[in-house]
């Protein structure tokens, strides 16, 4: 065999190689980004369990459950958050099978549910000023910038936001998640970004964080 | 989508890299290469001139002192307005005849002025701005005896002079293109014969019509016109020709704008030839990767700006939404960072730019030089396909608004 067929030979096979180092890499970053999510969902749901177990425990103790509310709230607020914007920043890099990834997406939102349900009871029951948010987004810049708004209320406010992906139930490649369903149909949410504040107050459209802190939040 | 772009990018860089390699493994070592010429062909040397007045002189001198006796020159200024004729004229004699275009008509018709005024052997091409190695001419003669299917012999291209960065930054361009065209002799894909200098067969010359009047790129299109004609082409690595090197910017853009809209136009000419089995490794294998290789740059080139800009558009969408933040530099963000890098784009990334920097240090062994501008050789190796992407997207949208082409 001439040098320029064995060359070409050898560049092929080096190159096939090569693929399937890049392919096996890549499955496992897939495997770490999972097992990072995973661990990170664990105990973000745990904390939710926790708080809900002690909860029901103390239900019937008024001045306990407040106190123990106050205490616990900021933490396992802060945690979600930061698990949604891991979940984000991480599911667009995957090069497998989605499944796991919809999955963990799914958990998520599930323990979103259950935290914005207890957190919603605790305010009415000890009349808290912190503010709940739902935030409904998709891939636009507008929801994009909604988002870094957000993440800056957080850190500087008491405000505890509840993202759910809004575009999740339009595309037919991802499967549905039956609670972004029930809550678009029931807050009636049609575009994005949409705040639903406290339950009451819906806005559409981008707004920032001084409208958000001066004219919406009390 | 965007991702299978990047792959196949990649992997082509990888696949040309390891090809090229696998090449070079088979090379020899030609530096003390034994070489004999029996016979004493006559040569004619063409130097077609526009406006050289600065280097001439030196070009001329270079011809006289050629270690091979047998030749004469054929020095056609082509109209120029300055005082290159003037300048040639004192070198006339016996071996050096100085003709005269009195208007430019462009340096494919001065070379055909020179070749109708010859009836040698052998002639060889060399531009006013080149000088030529002694012995070059000998060991080129050498070749061309001893193989009468070689329709062509070139030599390694360096600079007169790199005093500035843009020069720099091309004697690196030239030690790699040099390397690979040395691994296209072994391969015998070699696709062009440059001003700066070839010789050839006068015969064949005149019986493929000399020329091309009119094409920006008549060295390109000789080659291309002598390789359809049947022949073949060697190349001498450790002999060179000194060449000018566009010493600006703007003088380089000018030149490769050039090459490329002369790449384009004569590719479409000897299309053909292209995945064409009867030109051998020439049409299956060189013409396909001279058309790859450019729009490999420019998809790099689109891609990288695609990315720079989503950067930099994600940055301004935070920047619009909460201002300046600086980034928290804990442990996690950085786990988190790598692991929302795109593994699957980078891995191979970094491999096929491990080859390249490996390929250019292979080219300097060979060389048996050291690189002579660390600056220049790292501005080469990240920055620099960056403005060849410019040359080639220049050059297409040249080519396709049918702009005027320029010999410069």
């Amino acid at each position: 065999m001439d040098i320029v067929k064995e060359s070409l030979l050898k560049a092929a096979g080096f190159t096939v190689l090569m693929l399937l180092l890049g392919v096996l890499v890549g499955l496992q970053m897939d495997e770490l980004r999972q097992d990072h999510l995973s661990e990170e969902l664990r105990q973000s749901n745990l904390e939710t369990e926790t708080f809900i177990a002690l909860q029901t425990y103390i239900e019937d103790s008024s001045d306990n459950y407040c106190e123990l509310m106050e205490k616990r709230i900021p933490d396992i607020s802060e945690r979600s958050a930061e698990f949604g914007g891991q979940l984000q920043q991480l599911a667009g890099q995957n090069i497998g099978d989605d499944s796991e990834y919809e999955y963990i997406r799914n958990r998520y939102y599930n323990n979103q549910l259950r935290l914005y349900s207890t957190l919603t009871e605790y305010r009415d029951r000890c009349g808290s000023s912190d503010d709940l948010i739902l935030f409904f987004f998709d891939s636009s810049v507008d929801s994009q910038r909604q988002g870094e708004v957000l993440n800056e209320l957080v850190e500087t406010n008491n405000v505890s936001v509840f993202a759910f992906n809004n575009e999740l139930n339009e595309d037919p490649e991802v499967a549905d998640s039956p609670v972004v369903e029930i809550l678009k149909a029931d807050y009636n949410v049609t575009t994005s970004p949409t705040l639903i504040i406290n339950n009451d107050q819906r806005i559409e459209g981008f707004t920032s964080v001084a409208e958000l802190e001066n004219e919406v939040l009390e | 989508m965007i991702l299978y772009i990047a792959w196949l990018l990649i992997f082509s860089s990888v696949f040309l890299s390891i090809f090229y390699l696998g090449i070079y493994s088979g090379v020899k070592d030609r530096r003390s290469e034994d070489w004999e010429l029996n016979t004493s062909p006559s040569v004619t040397i063409l130097m077609p001139a526009y406006n050289e007045s600065e280097v001439v002189e030196k070009a001329l001198e270079s011809v006289k002192n050629l270690d091979y006796p047998d030749y004469s020159v054929n020095f056609v200024d082509d109209g120029s307005t300055d005082d290159t004729l003037e300048k040639a004229r004192e070198y006339a004699s016996d071996k050096i005849n100085v003709i005269e275009h009195e208007e430019n008509q462009g340096k494919a018709a001065a070379l055909n002025t020179g070749l109708e005024k010859t009836d040698s052997d052998y002639v060889v091409v060399q531009d006013a701005d080149s000088e030529i190695e002694a012995s070059l001419l000998e060991k080129a003669l050498a070749k061309m005896e001893e193989d009468k299917g070689i329709g062509a012999v070139i030599a390694s291209i360096m600079p007169l002079e790199a005093e500035t960065f843009v020069r720099k930054i091309q004697v690196v361009e030239y030690r790699l293109t040099n390397f690979y065209r040395m691994l296209m002799t072994e391969m015998d894909t070699l696709n062009v014969t440059p001003g700066a200098f070839s010789i050839y067969r006068a015969s064949d010359l005149k019986d493929v019509g000399g020329f091309d009047e009119g094409n920006i790129t008549e060295d390109l299109e000789m080659a291309f016109k002598l390789r359809k004609y049947g022949r073949k082409f060697q190349m001498i690595y450790f002999d060179s020709s000194r060449t000018e090197f566009p010493s600006t910017v703007k003088a380089l853009y000018n030149q490769r704008v050039r090459w490329a809209r002369g790449f384009i136009y004569n590719g479409f000419k000897y299309r053909e030839m292209f995945l064409n089995r009867e030109y051998g490794y020439f049409g299956m294998i060189q013409l396909p990767m001279l058309v790859l290789m450019p729009l490999l740059i420019l998809t790099s080139f689109v891609m990288i700006f695609t990315g720079i800009f989503q950067s930099i558009y994600s940055y301004a969408v935070t920047l619009s939404a909460v201002g300046f933040q600086f980034p928290e530099l804990t442990f996690e963000n950085i786990y988190l960072g790598l692991l929302a890098l795109n593994m699957k784009v980078y891995i191979p990334l970094l491999l096929s730019l491990v080859l390249v920097a490996y390929i250019i240090a292979v080219a300097y062994r060979y060389s048996g030089e050291k690189p002579e501008n660390i600056p220049a050789l790292l501005f080469y190796f990240f920055v620099y396909f960056l403005f060849q992407s410019g040359f080639w997207l220049a050059a297409v949208l040249k080519e396709v608004m049918r702009s005027k082409k320029v010999w410069t």
